[in-house]
């Protein structure tokens, strides 16, 4: 069978490098797609856009989503996601520089599973990232498919 | 006769004093009120900026380390000794800078947080605080002497965050002796009320006592004592949106004390304390 894919909606082209280092390093073996903006990140969970006549039921295993984003930013990628029957179960986990409460809040009150801060120092950031691969493709029990 | 003409005259002109000096009173308070409104907004866009500041630098800042962390790890083969130091001091300097940041970020957030005014037991507030960090020293003697103190007004969270910190530093500035003693003194004036710290600690010398509450300012060299020089900065702004002041007093190598104030709890019975603030 094959991997689910891991979405990682960054538009950072250092952090996604890091993030992609990362998660080769802790063996996590997934397919990584990556949208570069909210907008892109829609189109590829709706199958619209540039991802038209994807198929959709192939959701990914977790998405991991920057809140700081082009076009339509994270919160709003979260709220169209949480809105749609299909999506509403799919595993989000905001992965983001900021600290502030109101976005913790704002977060969880839309539905993110998880709530993961960016840390500046390397060993720590890849430390995160190796954890929430762990997690999320290996312990975690994903939600069963509606099909 | 002259004299009464010029009685009339005087009093004449104390009633044109009088009109002229409530309008100025008006055109001053007004001039006061808006120079208030305007401490207010720039205090608030201060904030923000902070915010945005600190939030946009941590991306590069984490590019910077991760890329070093990498050239280390992936080309250690083609890097020298010399080479791989350099990077260190890369790295070094970015988690200083990363340290100033979440200084910046603490101290904007000390000003974007709604004020939650509630009575404070601050018996029980201090308590806790000397227990916390008498529990993570545990390779330093400390002895707190901690005397009744009055309750006050405010915001749990930020003041048990400003006794933290001022607990903090008497622990950090008295490393030096064998051990520590923290005094915590407190009393009220009714309106007031005004708690003491004191230690036994390296002290200062007064006349630098201006550059204490500074941001970023540090009295002792840049690597005797840990930390960004942004605590007491950040506690002088809790006081500050609080109504409070703070204040040291200190001699070099005899200690320091440091002084701040409240407002008091209101005696039962009385009107609701009067709270207002240029930014609550």
């Amino acid at each position: 069978m094959k991997e689910k894919v891991i979405l990682l909606v960054e538009d950072n082209p250092d952090d996604e490098l890091l993030v992609m280092r990362a998660l080769k390093k802790a063996n996590v073996l997934n397919e990584v797609v990556i949208a570069r903006d909210g907008a892109e990140a829609l189109d590829y969970l709706f199958g619209t856009g540039d991802y038209a006549g994807r198929d959709t039921s192939d959701t990914p295993a977790v998405t991991l989503l920057d809140l700081k984003l082009p076009k339509v930013d994270g919160l709003g990628v979260l709220r169209q996601v949480r809105a749609d029957e299909r999506l509403r179960t799919l595993p989000v986990v905001i992965l983001t520089s900021s600290r502030e409460q109101e976005d913790i809040i704002k977060s969880y009150e839309l539905g993110a599973n998880s709530y993961v801060r960016k840390p500046v120092e390397f060993n720590t950031f890849a430390e995160a990232v190796r954890q929430l691969g762990l997690y999320w493709l290996v312990l975690n029990e994903a939600p069963p498919h509606q099909r | 006769m002259t004299g009464k003409i010029d009685t009339y005259r005087d009093a004449g002109d104390a009633e044109c004093d009088c009109g002229e000096a409530v309008s100025e009173l008006q055109r001053l308070r007004d001039q006061l009120q808006a120079a208030e409104q305007r401490a207010a907004e720039m205090a608030r866009e201060l904030d923000q900026l902070s915010y945005a500041v600190s939030h946009d630098l941590r991306a590069p800042l984490r590019a910077i380390d991760g890329f070093s962390a990498i050239l280390l790890e992936d080309y250690a083969d083609g890097i020298d000794d010399q080479g791989r130091h350099y990077l260190q001091v890369v790295r070094d300097n970015t988690r200083k800078l990363n340290g100033y940041v979440e200084a910046l970020l603490g101290l904007a957030r000390v000003g974007r947080r709604d004020l939650n005014r509630v009575e404070l037991d601050m018996d029980a507030m201090f308590a806790a605080v000397c227990a916390e960090i008498t529990a993570t020293a545990t390779d330093r003697r400390l002895n707190f002497e901690v005397a009744p103190l009055p309750p006050a007004l405010g915001d749990r969270d930020m003041i048990r965050e400003a006794i933290r910190e001022l607990i903090g530093n008497a622990v950090k500035f008295t490393r030096p002796r064998v051990a520590a003693i923290i005094r915590i003194t407190g009393d009220s004036s009714g309106k007031e009320s005004r708690y003491g710290i004191s230690d036994n600690g390296i002290g200062f010398d007064m006349q630098y006592a201006d550059k204490l509450f500074g941001l970023f300012q540090k009295l002792h060299g840049i690597d005797s004592f840990e930390g960004e020089g942004a605590g007491l900065a950040r506690v002088r702004r809790i006081l500050d949106r609080h109504g409070g002041h703070i204040w040291a007093e200190a001699n070099v190598d005899a200690g320091a004390t440091f002084f701040f104030t409240l407002p008091a709890c209101e005696p039962a019975g009385k009107n609701a304390p009067n709270t207002q603030g240029v930014s609550s």
